[in-house]
């Protein structure tokens, strides 16, 4: 089987001699989830980006589910995978399941509207995404968690198999983070949606990952399991801290002790 | 957490919203038909209504027959089409920039035209007849301009309005230093500049009409494209739409139907501003019911406001753009200090 996401040797930069992305190759899986984690300016959100083709590599190829993603169309990509932006616009009135119903479009012709069946789909996403209570709010009314359940639950209307999140986490109190994260779980593991996710948190990447991927300076520098990857020669060399690592029922935890001496790198949360 | 709700409930939620907008439809043409009403009654001469109707139902000789079909109707009939024109331009301008002050007037269209009509009224006075179809080129033109200046692999909102003040004060600078060197000739520019609808007749409603009529038309193809677009460019592109040839759509749109607008009744503002902002208020971001309304919100405030311009300061008449700026740039402010959605 073809794997969800490949990427050949990407790479991407304004400035040719200080590229943000360099020789980057990475495969995903069908059905696992992943997280890219790394520094700030190693490039992973830019990467997740080309991934999603918002941002265009200047060099590199993508394919998704075998197929190469220069020559699918917007609509074809959107209809197997999307990504859920760090931000969104957030000052809308439109109600949730308004902006739910947008999810249709990648499966709508043009002269088409929101009806019948893609009704019941856009339904369906906002239940797996506890929107339905929600449903008939203004976006202008929620929370920060709601609202950025209501734009997962519009990328649940795509029916995507792949689905890409960008520090979906970053603006959330801790119980709406572990709440976000483990709806994510439930859509990987039932729905067998492959995840691939950019996290500012090592230990919530350690908890909920299957692979961990970790960028430097626009490269893969470590992954594998976050066993394999949390050790404590990896938190010095790639965030330059000093880390104790700890086992909590298999899972890696992290603590961070101080910044590796006259390393002016920036600490990550 | 919540559970879905039943299909019955929400069906009959669905059904109730669907009211709401069909309510919301509704009070605007009945707004729209007073507004025409009181258009057709006020001037020097009052005309009441049951003579307003006759006079509109059956051909005759009566002065106030020529009053209201000759003189007020296509007036009205002209500020209604102007109102629509600039209200769906403004209010699709609104969304595809994502900012609350975008107007017609941003994308260059007011200044492009401007000049355009006080080079022709000032330096080519023998060809006023051209006037329309040059300051419809004009802000074309200007768009164009405007366009061309942001594309930078795309054209960003930000870049796109950056673009526009500057191309728009260059604009404005070479207007004004013409009227300044032509100031004996300033008089008959002014009305147009400050937009107005006076001795609007017949054959400036049948130019308009066509224009309003595609621009609707077309307009109706484009509430999907705009309704993706307010999501921000990243999210309509990972819903599958083409953003910068939607974005491109509406703005060619919008400067067709803001520049047709103007080319006939002359730099009128405040309306591709303002209607949006209140309909936003009233029926939230959705195009499918907050167009239709923008454009009946559109024609009521111009009809209603030409009609005050004309018949409070009897027997001076003013230009209906003073009246607009003059009463819209309060009740602006006035949102702003209340909050505005966007």
């Amino acid at each position: 089987m073809n794997p969800a996401l490949a990427a050949d040797q990407l790479k991407y930069g304004y400035d040719r001699s200080a590229p943000i992305v360099n020789g980057f190759n990475l495969t995903v899986a069908t059905g696992e989830w992943l997280g890219i984690v790394g520094p700030n300016g190693s490039g992973k959100s830019t990467v997740l980006r080309m991934l999603a083709r918002l941002a265009a590599p200047h060099s590199g190829k993508i394919e998704m589910e075998g197929l190469d993603m220069a020559d699918l169309d917007n609509k074809t990509i959107a209809r197997t995978m999307t990504m859920l932006t760090q931000t969104q616009e957030g000052a809308l009135d439109i109600s949730v399941r308004d902006l739910v119903r947008r999810g249709r479009n990648p499966h709508l012709k043009w002269y088409e509207e929101c009806r019948g069946k893609h009704e019941d789909v856009v339904d369906w996403a906002l239940s797996v995404t506890s929107m339905a209570g929600l449903q008939h709010r203004s976006l202008v009314e929620l929370s920060g968690g709601e609202r950025q359940r209501a734009w997962l639950s519009m990328c649940m209307a795509q029916t995507p198999r792949i689905l890409l999140l960008d520090e979906p986490t970053t603006y959330l109190d801790i119980a709406h983070q572990l709440e976000l994260m483990e709806l994510i779980r439930g859509l990987n593991r039932n729905q067998g949606i492959t995840v691939v996710m950019v996290l500012h948190d090592l230990n919530q990447a350690a908890r909920f990952c299957d692979r961990i991927v970790a960028m430097m300076n626009g490269a893969i520098v470590r992954q594998g399991t976050p066993g394999d990857v949390f050790k404590v020669d990896f938190f010095r060399e790639v965030f330059g801290i000093e880390a104790k690592v700890y086992d909590d029922d298999g899972v890696p935890v992290y603590l961070p002790n101080g910044i590796v001496s006259k390393q002016p790198h920036e600490a990550s949360a | 957490m919540a559970t879905v709700v039943s299909g019955q409930k929400a069906r009959i939620i669905r059904i109730s919203k669907g009211f709401k907008r069909g309510g919301v439809l509704v009070v605007g043409l009945g707004l729209l038909m007073l507004a025409g009403l009181y258009g057709l009654m006020s001037g020097a001469i009052p005309i009441p209504a049951r003579e307003v109707w006759s006079s509109l139902l059956h051909a005759s000789d009566s002065e106030a027959r020529q009053i209201v079909w000759n003189l007020r109707l296509p007036r009205v009939l002209t500020g209604m089409l102007a109102g629509i024109c600039l209200a769906i331009a403004g209010s699709f301008l609104q969304g595809v920039f994502r900012n609350p002050l975008a107007d017609p007037g941003i994308i260059g269209v007011s200044s492009g035209g401007g000049l355009a009509a006080v080079v022709i009224m000032i330096l080519f006075p023998e060809q006023i007849a051209y006037l329309p179809i040059a300051a419809f080129l004009g802000a074309l033109g200007a768009a164009a301009v405007v366009y061309a200046l942001s594309w930078k692999g795309g054209a960003s909102p930000i870049r796109l309005i950056l673009a526009g003040v500057a191309v728009n004060s260059l604009l404005g600078a070479a207007m004004t230093a013409l009227m300044i060197l032509n100031s004996e000739k300033v008089q008959s520019v002014l009305p147009w500049m400050s937009g107005s609808l006076n001795g609007r007749s017949w054959p400036h409603f049948d130019a308009l009409l066509p224009y309003t009529v595609v621009g609707i038309i077309a307009s109706v193809f484009l509430i999907k494209t705009a309704n993706l677009l307010v999501l921000g460019d990243d999210a309509a592109k990972l819903l599958g739409s083409r953003v910068e040839i939607g974005r491109l759509l509406i703005i060619l749109l919008s400067t067709f139907m803001a520049g047709a607008a103007i080319s006939i009744v002359g730099m009128v503002g405040f309306v591709g501003l303002v209607i949006p902002h209140i309909v936003r208020l009233l029926v939230g971001n959705d195009y499918r019911i907050f167009l239709p309304i923008s454009a009946i919100g559109g024609g009521v405030l111009v009809i209603a406001a030409d009609t005050a311009a004309r018949s409070w300061f009897d027997p001076i008449e003013f230009p209906v753009g003073i009246l607009l700026a003059l009463l819209g740039a309060p009740f602006f402010l006035y949102l702003l200090r209340k909050g505005v959605k966007r």
